[in-house]
């Protein structure tokens, strides 16, 4: 119920009482107008008591042209009248002033005669009246909605009202209007969409030959909930259009039907016919025909509608330009097809930095190069790899999937290949020596992790090899926490994952440049300090993030770049600060 | 993912599926459920041991079609390959 009601009611009746007053006294006045009119007749002299001012109202409301000069006329002949009554003087009155004074009583009298019938002062004020009480009528009603005279009307009511009670009203009504309106917008909106519910959903799937009683109840409510009927109604149709076969998987046709468009679906069949790929193919990458959303989040929902229309046409042409094979792609990786687009090609750049080529096996089923394009952390693992064992390279390079399976640089994995290094006496082929083991394929020789280092063995898994465990990793293998002033400061500004590139312009930084004596003669993918393996590409990026970032060159920042992420032995980190220091302070 | 419960597959292992693949990755396996649960059951008939770390680390490779991995397979010596399987997962790519 409204509580401003009774007080707004009262208000207009205050207002439609005023103007009853007015009507009145526009009635008494109309009366007193008869009785001048009645003594002006008789005896002109009467027009000595009246005053100007009255006699300009007059006129004023005769309907002719010359008010002006007709008041002049009159007020002469008053005037007249007058100065012979208070000084005796014998002033005559022309035909002309008689005239004028017959025309002024024809014209009262014909005034007064029009309002005793209908007074236009009295029939603008019964007007207003009529105006309030509807006012007072229609906000009175519940499903009424409030229109600009309205406000017009209301804004004079508070302005003759201007009390604190009253703004209170007008507060209230603000309020109620303004929930009003919002239950009739999110009414109208809904019936714009049409509601959504089985039995019109049961139409539209009928009339397109698909059997809504085969929708699971989940996937129905997940319809009904968040389902347009309009767009549901156009992919029906656009599939129909494109020769789509019928849609059998639940999961696929719902997600399509809450997830993508006539426009997406019409584009994305398009782009893929022209790309050699039939719609049915689509069908089992459909998340490349769901409207594009950068979706990151995990829930069931955000999942089933993680559309990919636009990186999917993007990964073809850059698949294409990268002499990928789209149907090697798609028989063997298929998320790649659908994957951010930024990330591959981040991806395909950083293959080609690292000196990995993405060559097609030339059997076989399960490639791992396809995977490393998934992976969010290539660089670091990569680097990571590089930097921890002299063939830790060479795994990789067999092995490319670890770009995508390992996903931490400080894993303890990579602690077990570290210790199992220093206790190496170069025996590949002996199991208890070092972390690799060779497995020949067609006569290749490929790395292999042991399953002590490795422990995915069940038998390995409540192990830990040397005592290696997550808590005391460092302790355990002698490592050290590296601690460089500004570390803080830089970790911040390296921690943005935004921008992780390298420009050319870094290549002639001269901090980089103090340091080129320690590329490797055979491999310029690493640094060696004085026996101490570093990831060159992992230099190069962390310095030129920093640079980028306003920090300046220091042996600071230079060592910071050098040691990040880096498993090392107090030793081994002393080696690096004497050769850039050596380097530094030469320069 | 309630397909991978009906399989024996823990809620842990579900969490950390989700949590190491990217959405799009996900929704592709989701998409094969019923190709990447033959070929779930496939490893786990012949000795593989390390399902769990395939599936949260591999993702992708469930949405091979299950015919030609079965096949690949069947060209090999099972158990050598299974037993490097299960201790270095990147075996598998020796199919």
């Amino acid at each position: 119920m409204k509580t401003f009601t009774e007080k707004l009611n009262k208000l207009i009746d205050k207002e439609i009482e005023l103007l009853e007053e007015q009507k009145k006294n526009t009635a008494e006045t109309n009366k007193e107008l008869i009785k001048i009119y009645d003594e002006l007749k008789k005896d002109m002299s009467s027009l000595i008591y009246i005053k100007s001012e009255d006699l300009k109202k007059i006129i004023n409301s005769f309907k002719i042209e010359d008010k002006d000069r007709l008041y002049k006329e009159i007020l002469t002949i008053k005037k007249i009248l007058t100065m012979n009554k208070d000084y005796k003087s014998t002033l005559r009155l022309f035909k002309k002033d008689k005239d004028s004074y017959k025309y002024f009583l024809d014209k009262f009298d014909e005034n007064n005669k029009a309002n005793a019938n209908s007074d236009p002062n009295i029939i603008k004020l019964d007007n207003k009246q009529i105006e309030y009480l509807k006012l007072k009528e229609n906000l009175n009603k519940e499903t009424y909605i409030i229109k600009s005279k309205d406000i017009t009307l209301l804004e004079k009511i508070f302005k003759n009202n201007a009390d604190d009670s009253s703004i209170e009203i007008l507060v209230e009504l603000m309020n109620y209007e303004n929930d009003k309106y919002k239950e009739r917008m999110s009414k109208s909106k809904k019936k714009a969409c049409l509601e959504v519910n089985d039995e019109n959903l049961k139409e539209v799937f009928e009339k397109h030959k698909y059997d809504y009683s085969k929708l699971e109840g989940k996937y129905k409510e997940y319809l009904k909930e968040k389902g347009n009927l309009k767009n549901i109604e156009d992919i029906f149709t656009t599939l129909e259009n494109h020769e789509y076969p019928i849609i059998e998987d639940n999961y696929v046709l719902t997600s399509i039907l809450l997830g993508s468009s006539m426009t997406t679906l019409e584009k994305v069949t398009n782009f893929a016919r022209e790309n050699k790929l039939i719609p049915k193919s689509l069908l089992d990458i459909s998340g490349a025909l769901l409207n594009q959303n950068n979706n990151v989040n995990k829930d069931d929902y955000s999942i089933m509608t993680t559309g990919s229309s636009i990186d999917f046409m993007r990964n073809i042409t850059t698949l294409r330009e990268n002499g990928i094979s789209i149907n090697y792609i798609y028989q063997g990786c298929k998320s790649i097809l659908t994957m951010p687009n930024g990330l591959l090609v981040k991806n395909l750049d950083l293959l080609n930095k690292y000196g990995f080529s993405f060559e097609y096996k030339r059997k076989g089923v399960i490639d791992p190069s396809p995977s490393a394009l998934l992976s969010e952390h290539f660089a670091e693992i990569a680097d990571q790899f590089i930097e921890i064992h002299p063939d830790g390279l060479k795994y990789l390079t067999d092995n490319l999937s670890n770009l995508k399976t390992v996903s931490n640089p400080d894993a303890l994995m990579f602690y077990n290949i570290y210790e199992s290094y220093k206790n190496y006496k170069g025996n590949l082929n002996d199991p208890l020596d070092g972390p690799f083991r060779k497995v020949m394929e067609d006569s290749h020789p490929n790395y292999q992790l042991k399953a002590i280092i490795t422990r995915n063995k069940p038998e390995y898994r409540n192990t830990y090899y040397m005592g290696i465990t997550e808590e005391h990793k460092k302790e355990a293998t002698n490592t050290i926490d590296i601690n460089i002033h500004n570390k803080d400061k830089f970790d911040k500004i390296i921690s943005n994952r935004k921008d992780i590139e390298i420009n050319n312009s870094i290549f002639n930084n001269p901090y980089i440049v103090s340091i080129n004596k320690y590329i490797d003669g055979d491999n310029a993918l690493i640094y060696n300090f004085d026996g101490v393996i570093i990831s060159r590409l992992k230099v190069l990026r962390i310095y030129n993030k920093l640079v980028k970032n306003g920090i300046k060159d220091s042996t600071d920042s230079l060592i910071y770049a050098i040691t990040y992420n880096s498993i090392l032995s107090q030793i081994s980190y002393e080696k690096i600060i004497n050769c850039v220091k050596k380097e530094i302070k030469v320069r | 993912m309630d397909f991978l419960k009906d399989i024996g597959i823990d809620e842990m292992t579900i969490s950390k599926i989700i949590e190491n693949n990217l959405p799009n990755v996900i929704r592709q396996f989701i998409n094969d459920r019923e190709n990447a649960v033959k070929i779930i059951l496939y490893l786990e008939d012949n000795g593989v041991k390390v399902v769990d770390d395939l599936l949260i680390r591999r993702l992708e490779i469930f949405s091979i079609d299950y015919i030609r991995l079965k096949n690949a397979f069947d060209k090999f010596n099972k158990d050598v390959l299974i037993a490097l399987i299960n201790e270095d997962i990147s075996a598998i790519n020796f199919l």
